[in-house]
């Protein structure tokens, strides 16, 4: 059963004296359950779909579904993490990850021993009372992951959360990342430039295209290489030849739009 | 953020997983007979360089070995270097404060000399004796004192209520972005015109007295407090909203919990150049009332040609305005730090 469905849209940004077409005609449907990864050039839109998902922003034309219904007719909670953690600094680590229930006035005593029993998972119960600025990057990113699953969003949009980070703290977030997905079952979109990132995390990867932004592949990634935590498929044998293949559908497309531009 | 504090954070991250911080400390332990070297030449400093570097040597001898003696050696060592950074400042800042003080007392020695001695006319530019006379005898006879509360009751009340009342425009402003554009030119002409000249108009309208007087030290602050908080309104970082807009947060709600705590520090240095601003307004309402307050002594010593009255009451604002302002500064690194103890 589909979980979430584009069906044909496009999103176009407005100038004075132009207009953008960040992405157009884009139809994908993600699996309850599924990791989905989208890369592609920069400027290609895949933070787009993202803001549209998480409703910051309206699709200018065509559909998108959640489980069957019109998304922004809903109030269906998506989880959005972005490149940096953004974590509020003049709140304490406890606070940022009680700020989706305050905001939602539910502070229920099931939601903190929620919170308590995420931040023991990911290693971070000791930093309850600190502020953001005495942690570092990765732990930051950790208790911005914590913020995001507090609130039991089935869907979590990841827009680059790791590109910040050192390879050393990537890596052992990757793994974070995919075993609590895995744990909870959630569903879960990835937008990220790594492409060995995608691979080690995902189901599904997203090939875009860029001006006007279009998803033009779609790889499956093998069951043995889904089974693995991050970290160990990036040494498997089959993760070089995924690897190859997507490497060489993304410089031919580099390749065909140099001969485009030069045309 | 220093490198010292990256590395206090690396360590830490490391602490709940076990068998990383054993390699760790092995790891950190290693450099400590490089950093000796580098120790005992940093050492020679200090006052008497030749007994902290037996008293290291006596610690190496000690601890040759043993890997718990070898950190408790090194402990030592950097404590004697965080003594000798210690010592370095401490010298550092008694120069500073002795310069200070050196221009303190040359700045009131020449004004004194250049008076008696008729270099400057000293009926215009009095003289640092005359001044402290003076002053000595307001306090004395606590005409002064008087003076002194009425200006500082009305600037207090006049900065708060001009700051309040900005930070309020601000936030009506920031609720619709229709709002503020109509409201834009307007403010800017508003900000553009010296405020002081409405003076006249305030105290027909209020009376000559207190109130106007307060009303001048808030309106010179008003417009500049609302520009500039709702700029850093505007300013806030985008995705801070975005993360709340995701929880599905109200406007209202992204005010609270993000736009105003983001903007603390602004308003808190608006707060700064108000109370200067305060003073200004203050002085000249004070001028035009021409009641009490030190701005009406000023007018007054102005009037009867009596320059140490002049002198001695710009001295006492000088004071006071400085006062206030460390004051505020004081409140700012209050709430800017967010370490509460």
């Amino acid at each position: 059963m589909s979980f979430l469905t584009f069906d044909n849209v496009s999103h176009y940004y407005f100038s004075k004296d132009s207009f953008t077409k960040a992405i157009e005609h884009v139809s994908f449907s993600v699996a309850a359950g599924e990791f989905c990864s989208i890369i592609g050039p920069s400027g290609c839109g895949k933070s787009t779909i993202l803001s549209i998902i998480a409703r910051l922003i309206r699709q200018t034309e065509g559909d998108v579904y959640i489980k069957h219904k019109r998304l922004h007719e809903t109030d269906y909670p998506v989880g959005y993490m972005l490149q940096q953690d953004y974590l509020f600094p003049w709140k304490t680590v406890w606070e940022n990850v009680l700020i989706g229930p305050k905001i939602k006035h539910e502070v229920t005593k099931e939601m903190t021993e929620r919170a308590d029993a995420l931040l023991d998972e990911v290693q971070l119960a000791h930093t309850k009372n600190m502020y953001p600025d005495e942690l570092s990057g990765g732990m930051r990113q950790r208790v911005a992951l914590v913020r995001t699953l507090v609130t039991h969003p089935e869907l979590l949009l990841f827009d680059e959360p790791f590109s910040a980070l050192d390879y050393v703290t990537k890596l052992n977030l990757e793994n974070v990342v995919a075993k609590l997905m895995k744990a909870y079952n959630k569903t879960a979109i990835l937008v990220t430039h790594d492409l060995g990132e995608a691979i080690s995390m995902s189901d599904r990867i997203f090939l875009m295209q860029q001006s006007p932004g279009n998803i033009v592949k779609q790889f499956i990634v093998p069951d043995e290489l889904r089974e693995e935590e991050p970290f160990y498929v990036r040494r498997h044998e089959k993760y070089q030849a995924l690897f190859d293949e997507i490497w060489g559908y993304l410089h031919d497309d580099q390749a065909q739009q140099r001969k485009a531009g030069s045309g | 953020m220093t490198d010292a504090n990256d590395d206090k954070k690396i360590h830490s991250e490391k602490e709940p997983t076990h068998a990383d911080s054993y390699d760790n400390e092995k790891l950190q332990r290693q450099p400590s007979e490089h950093s000796t070297e580098v120790d005992t030449e940093r050492s020679e400093h200090i006052t008497n360089p030749n007994e902290q570097k037996r008293k290291k040597e006596e610690i190496l001898l000690r601890n040759d070995s043993t890997n718990g003696k070898n950190s408790r050696m090194q402990e030592t060592i950097s404590h004697i270097l965080h003594e000798n950074f210690l010592t370095k400042r401490k010298k550092e800042k008694r120069i500073i404060y002795f310069w200070r003080i050196i221009l303190f007392i040359l700045f009131f020695a020449l004004w004194e000399i250049a008076s008696t001695n008729y270099w400057i006319d000293p009926l215009l530019f009095s003289s640092p004796s005359s001044v402290l006379q003076l002053l000595v005898e307001k306090v004395i006879d606590k005409s002064i004192l008087t003076h002194l509360s009425y200006t500082i009751f009305e600037t207090i009340l006049g900065f708060l209520l001009g700051t309040a009342a900005g930070i309020i425009a601000a936030s009506i402003l920031w609720t619709s972005r229709k709002l503020s554009r109509i409201a834009d030119p307007y403010l800017v002409i508003f900000n553009a015109m010296p405020k002081v000249a409405l003076g006249p108009i305030l105290i027909v309208a209020l009376g000559p007295g207190l109130i106007s007087i307060i009303m001048m030290g808030a309106i010179i602050s008003v417009i500049i407090t609302t520009l500039v908080v709702y700029a850093a309104f505007t300013e806030v970082e985008p995705n801070y909203v975005n993360v709340l807009r995701s929880f599905g947060a109200t406007r209202r709600q992204i005010f609270k919990e993000v736009i105003f705590p983001a903007t603390m520090p602004t308003m808190i240095s608006t707060l700064k150049v108000n109370v200067g601003l305060s003073w200004v307004g203050v002085i000249v309402g004070e001028f035009l009332v021409s009641n009490q307050g030190l701005g009406y002594l000023i007018i007054y010593g102005f009037q009867v040609f009596d320059f140490t009255l002049v002198m001695t009451s710009l001295f006492i604002i000088a004071i006071f305005a400085t006062f206030m302002y460390i004051g505020v500064e004081k409140l700012e690194r209050k709430f800017i730090s967010h370490k509460r103890n």
